[in-house]
């Protein structure tokens, strides 16, 4: 698959960095989201249960 | 100017991938907003049409066209094609192609995700549109989904919430990935309060869209648990609540009406400066408006459901929050005024639709905050007039802003500049035709008319006609735009690097079409104090 990406320099010391701040926000982004999903289904079973 | 906006035509070419294959593995942020805005313009014809048979349908009283089934299967897969295949990837796709050369970043900061994020979308929408051809035909209960109507869905059922699902997963992948792009791929210099204001509105929309979504999705997961799995989340037999379905789709809702509006706002406040040739009046009070806009939605769902009864406290509640969210929307309108006011105005297109926005979506504002208040939501509940609202906030509002920034950037994605004397005509046939469609629409509801009905009354012929006749010159109008933009894409005279003479921002340093791989190297302090002279 041509890398299109326009990253293709190698990874400075900053740059790499970089890229670790960038998986890591992502990661914590997907993991917000994924607390919405499930804590909204787990409120509607605690309701169902009252 | 750097190196990168120097870059002559040969860097157009570099590097890029040719044929199929350009596409399906694209990773570049331009490919990848291109092929979101082809998706949405396809979709808003598919949409357009399903819009044009409910008109037809409803041109006078009586059964003319299709049988009531298949017309609320029309009103249903109006709604979601028009919010989540039309209005949500058009703004991805600007926001694609725009953030990183706003920021002066070389591309998104996750192109594969970008990848995958759009090619989620076309598989979502063949399965969704291909539920016309099931058994039991397309879903009929509503784009609200409200059980225990929607329940009864026959197979397209597990269709809709599948396709549901992938157009949140696709939703929330791009968020994320503008979020990150936007916080870690800003060029240097480049502070928060330097963004344009469509960088801003986009990160605000970002997080809305992440907190939300997920809600939608675990709303619907529900639903087919209770459809297949036993459960009675929604099903009062069971000792279930329909109305917490109201709720929660509802807190996901609301807020989903201002990710639909949010980046027209930025887009607004990038052209009406421009083409006022002043520096946007009270930047910082904008972003602040924005932010204030955003919180409050999180906490007004509830006015959507004034009649399914709640506690007068709730009710007050709901409706003073509600009320308290024209004090933002007015910073911006007023600051929108302020900017033009004494400003050297000219009125190209992109300006006639930024005006148009401001107008008519105040209409849409205003008509919601009669809806806000409780005693008489109570006679507007389910109306023409809640059509009426919406489709002024939704197609005057979001649609015409996005027509707004096709309008201000084409020029640049192409290089080509369009014949602005058709866009002018674009312009007012789509205004007038708009208001002729929807206008009427405040009186139907005024007079009683239920929304979501095949037949109606003869006492509400006369202005469902008029309606209709606006539906039809609209849909008709958009022809000349797609004419017109597939004649710029390909050809015509060539657009400079600053294509609009007010124009301020990191785009317009870079050529008319922009390098493949725009700002690889990142734009210096001057430019960007240049491009960010608000």
């Amino acid at each position: 698959m041509p890398d299109t990406s326009g990253s293709a320099a190698p990874a400075s010391g900053a740059d790499s960095e970089r890229r670790r701040r960038i998986r890591r926000s992502a990661l914590l982004f997907a993991a917000v989201a994924a607390a919405f999903y499930f804590g909204f289904i787990a409120l509607a079973v605690v309701r169902s249960l009252k | 100017m750097s190196t990168a906006a120097h870059a002559d035509s040969h860097d157009d070419h570099d590097h890029k991938p040719h044929g199929w294959r350009r596409w399906v593995y694209a990773t570049n942020h331009k490919d990848i907003g291109t092929m979101y805005l082809v998706f949405s313009g396809c979709m808003f014809f598919v949409g357009g049409m399903f819009a044009e048979g409910i008109r037809a349908e409803l041109f006078k009283p009586g059964m003319q066209l299709f049988d009531p089934q298949f017309f609320n299967s029309l009103t249903t897969m109006h709604g979601l094609v028009m919010i989540f295949g039309v209005i949500m990837p058009s703004f991805v796709g600007l926001a694609n192609w725009m953030i990183p050369m706003q920021v002066g970043a070389p591309d998104m900061a996750l192109p594969r995700l970008n990848n995958f994020s759009f090619w989620i979308l076309p598989f979502a929408f063949t399965l969704l549109l291909s539920s016309f051809f099931v058994p039991g035909g397309a879903p009929a209960g509503g784009w609200t989904m409200y059980p225990p109507l929607t329940l009864q869905t026959g197979a397209s059922f597990p269709m809709l919430i599948f396709s549901i699902h992938l157009m949140g997963a696709s939703s929330i992948l791009g968020a994320i990935n503008v979020i990150v792009t936007i916080m870690n791929m800003r060029a240097p210099g480049m502070t928060l309060l330097k963004m344009p204001m469509f960088v801003w509105s986009w990160l605000i929309t970002a997080y809305l869209l992440i907190a939300v979504m997920p809600v939608l999705a675990g709303a619907v997961t529900m639903q087919l648990t209770d459809h297949y799995f036993g459960t009675t989340f929604f099903t009062a037999a069971g000792g279930g609540d329909p109305v917490m379905f109201q709720h929660i789709f509802w807190f996901f809702g609301h807020p989903e009406v201002y990710i639909m509006i949010l980046p027209a706002f930025g887009i607004v406040s990038e052209i009406i400066p421009t083409f006022s040739r002043k520096p946007l009046f009270g930047y910082e009070a904008m972003v602040y408006a924005i932010a204030s806009i955003a919180f409050l939605s999180f906490i007004v769902w509830a006015h959507h459901m004034f009649t399914v009864g709640m506690p007068l406290a709730a009710q007050l509640f709901f409706m003073l929050s509600t009320m308290l969210i024209a004090v933002p929307t007015g910073v911006k309108i007023f600051n929108w005024a302020a900017t033009m006011w004494h400003g050297s105005l000219s009125f190209e297109p992109p300006m006639l639709f930024a005006l148009a926005f401001v107008f008519l979506f105040s209409i849409g504002g205003f008509s919601g905050l009669m809806l806000a208040m409780v005693p008489a939501d109570y006679q507007y509940q389910d109306t023409y007039f809640v059509v009426a609202h919406f489709h002024y906030v939704l197609v005057t509002g979001a649609l015409f802003g996005i027509m707004a920034a096709i309008y201000y950037w084409l020029p640049k994605w192409t290089g080509h500049m369009y014949d602005l004397k058709l866009g002018t005509w674009h312009f007012w046939l789509s205004t007038i035709f708009v208001n002729v469609l929807f206008f009427p629409q405040h009186f139907l509801g005024l007079a009683g008319m239920p929304r979501r009905i095949p037949d109606y009354a003869v006492q509400f012929t006369d202005w469902n006609m008029v309606s209709s006749i606006g539906a039809f010159g609209f849909g008709l109008s958009q022809f000349l735009f797609l004419y017109l933009i597939i004649k710029c894409v390909r050809g015509g005279v060539r657009a400079d690097s600053r294509v609009w003479e007010g124009a301020h921002g990191l785009e317009w340093e870079l050529t008319s079409p922009p390098p493949f791989h725009s700002w690889s190297t990142p734009p210096s302090a001057a430019v960007i104090a240049h491009g960010a002279e608000h």
